[in-house]
């Protein structure tokens, strides 16, 4: 019993690991892409994965310690707060979704529904907390483009719980 | 082992996104007149800018530094020290962008409708 909460944590923090390097990488693919802040939303791979294996207690866990290293290592005030309110608001939706085990709803729905959440989450608290009104004018583009990331990410979540098959002990979700 | 296959809600999902974020889209941009004047807000500070002048204007706020430049009938960000300087790629006004934002400064640039009160005239 012990043995397996002891995997558990170790695969949580891998994911926490793989979701930071994700989130690195995204920040310097995010300088070729067309678009000013557009973001693809790989580190929420990592959480989707870790809420569809483990539940959705070790998915909060890793989407809120991912914005607070992720501020410890390279961030501002600003920042940790947006962040904060996107992982928060499209983790929300994920949990709504149980993570595309709905009847409804698969994995790459899920995804699209947590990513369009995110970038709500991010421009209301930009919108609110600094007052910033031009980001009403970004927002429809930057929501359209979610659907779109959401997809690629839903796609790539696919892959990575198929792959995940074989992790031993990962059965073990949290009621 | 489990099988991910596609669902319903897989395809409207991102349809309602992709709707909504049009008829937001619409709704933000419709009846707009060519903006002859742009807002610039920093740190709760107001100013109003004719895009007629050229002009240069430097803001200093939390610790970071941008020069918003009026040329040609156009606002941009020219300089940016903030980390990712998304706001000195973020393009002109109105050449393809309404607004730029420089979230870490503080600082954001809107264009205005024709008949935007001034605040201030460079020149």
């Amino acid at each position: 019993m012990r043995s397996q909460a002891n995997r558990r944590l170790a695969y949580d923090a891998a994911f926490l690991a793989l979701s930071l390097i994700l989130s690195y990488l995204e920040s310097l693919l995010s300088g070729f892409l067309p678009i000013p802040g557009l973001k693809l939303g790989l580190p929420n791979v990592a959480v989707m994965a870790v809420f569809c294996l483990f539940g959705k207690k070790d998915a909060l866990a890793v989407s809120l310690l991912r914005c607070f290293v992720q501020f410890l290592l390279f961030g501002s005030a600003p920042a940790l707060l947006l962040s904060l309110s996107g992982a928060l608001l499209s983790f929300f939706v994920l949990f709504l979704a149980d993570c595309g085990r709905r009847r409804g709803i698969g994995v790459i729905g899920a995804s699209v529904l947590s990513a369009a959440a995110h970038i709500t989450g991010q421009c209301a608290v930009a919108l609110l907390f600094y007052g910033f009104l031009p980001v009403l004018f970004y927002y429809p583009t930057m929501l359209a483009l979610s659907a779109p990331s959401g997809i690629v990410t839903g796609v790539l979540l696919v892959l990575i719980l198929r792959a995940a098959e074989r992790i031993p002990g990962k059965g073990e979700r949290t009621p | 082992m489990q099988k991910y296959r596609l669902k319903i809600g897989d395809v409207l999902a991102p349809l309602a996104v992709l709707l909504l974020s049009g008829a937001l889209f619409l709704a933000l941009t419709a009846r707009k007149t060519p903006a002859q004047s742009v807002e610039i807000l920093c740190g709760g500070e107001r100013t109003v800018c004719s895009l007629l002048t050229d002009a240069e204007y430097r803001f200093e706020h939390n610790g970071y530094t941008v020069l918003v430049t009026v040329e040609g009938g156009e606002a941009y960000v020219s300089y940016a020290d903030c980390p990712d300087r998304l706001c000195v790629r973020a393009g002109r006004i109105p050449g393809g962008t309404r607004s730029i934002v420089c979230v870490p400064a503080g600082v954001s640039v809107r264009a205005l409708e024709q008949g935007g009160d001034y605040d201030a005239i460079a020149g």
